[in-house]
């Protein structure tokens, strides 16, 4: 049996790498004209200041990587309330972002791994128990790798 | 700190209903109108029998549902293969909502009857009930996410 812990590492790393629903298996073979095609359905959205544009694949990359770093700094200073959103350090091709938002996600994943099983029932900043909190990072996980995948289709059908 | 049951079950239910990223979220005032609605980026993709046109937010609901009764059997025949389950078409947003959630109920009351043992043994195609199980709840997210897509395709049809 495993613990709560392994538990969800276990779900934190099959949100990457399963071979069904995981985010490595939507982003194999992705091109850097692919990241950075916006369908018409996301043309209104205003793009953020230093963020890619809406929709692209691109963003949803950036945006992935942009949370991880906000989880990081909540396990780190789990107490910390005044601590604010950080500033986005978005790159502009996929080779870039990819880099980036996997040694996040490395760094993401020791501060789980290194948490003490008991740590996983504190009060993070005093509103969410730490266990809710994982399994939201990786909800949002599958949540965005899957629209990446729609993502793909809507470029491969604009590109017929 | 939960048991792996106490924590895959959190799992299971926050897919369902918590406040970011989850299925109860994605359906709030959805219509019939919406949930039937088929983008032309799915123009070409052959329909199933006992399913809704693919792509449409009803085949999401029905294929969640589909695979929810098929998970059941497969936790109820572990370790052999489960007998094959058909689709149900639903009539309307609101009859595949009722039969996802029929369905989905049925599922929590397999895994929360589950030995806290169990979940290092196999189902059918050799993963064990764990790894099966996160599978259900990442395939719950997958969906969501893409109704979510799909909502915003209708809108802006």
């Amino acid at each position: 049996m495993l613990t709560e812990k392994q538990t969800l590492l276990a779900a934190f790393d099959d949100a990457w790498s399963h071979k069904w629903e995981s985010f490595e298996g939507v982003t194999k073979d992705l091109t850097e004209e692919e990241v950075q095609f916006q369908h018409p359905a996301y043309v209104d959205e205003k793009q953020e200041d230093g963020w890619p544009l809406p929709g692209t694949i691109l963003w949803q990359l950036v945006h992935i990587e942009y949370w991880y770093t906000y989880y990081i700094e909540c396990l780190e200073r789990p107490t910390d309330t005044s601590s604010t959103l950080p500033q986005v350090n978005a790159k502009s091709t996929l080779a870039e972002a990819m880099q980036q938002l996997l040694a996040t996600r490395k760094t993401l994943r020791d501060r789980i791994h290194d948490l003490p099983d008991e740590g996983l029932d504190f009060m993070l900043l005093g509103r969410i128990r730490t266990g809710e909190f994982i399994r939201m990072i990786i909800r949002h996980d599958a949540w965005h790798s899957s629209q990446i995948a729609v993502a793909r289709r809507l470029y491969r059908s604009a590109n017929k | 700190m939960l048991t792996q049951k106490q924590e895959i079950l959190a799992s299971f239910d926050e897919v369902w209903s918590h406040k970011w990223e989850s299925i109860d979220a994605v359906l709030k005032d959805m219509t019939d109108d919406e949930a039937r609605f088929v983008h032309p980026v799915y123009d070409g993709i052959e329909r199933e029998e006992g399913f809704p046109s693919n792509g449409s937010i009803l085949w999401h609901l029905a294929h969640l549902a589909f695979c929810y009764r098929h998970y059941s059997e497969g936790l109820r025949a572990m370790p052999a293969k489960p007998a094959d389950t058909s689709g149900h078409e639903p009539a309307s947003v609101e009859d595949a909502i009722e039969d996802l959630k029929r369905s989905r109920h049925a599922l929590r009351e397999e895994i929360a009857g589950l030995e806290d043992n169990a979940f290092d043994q196999q189902v059918w195609f050799g993963d064990t009930v764990a790894q099966f199980i996160r599978m259900i709840i990442r395939h719950d997210a997958w969906h969501s996410a893409q109704i979510a897509v799909a909502r915003r395709l209708y809108k802006m049809r």
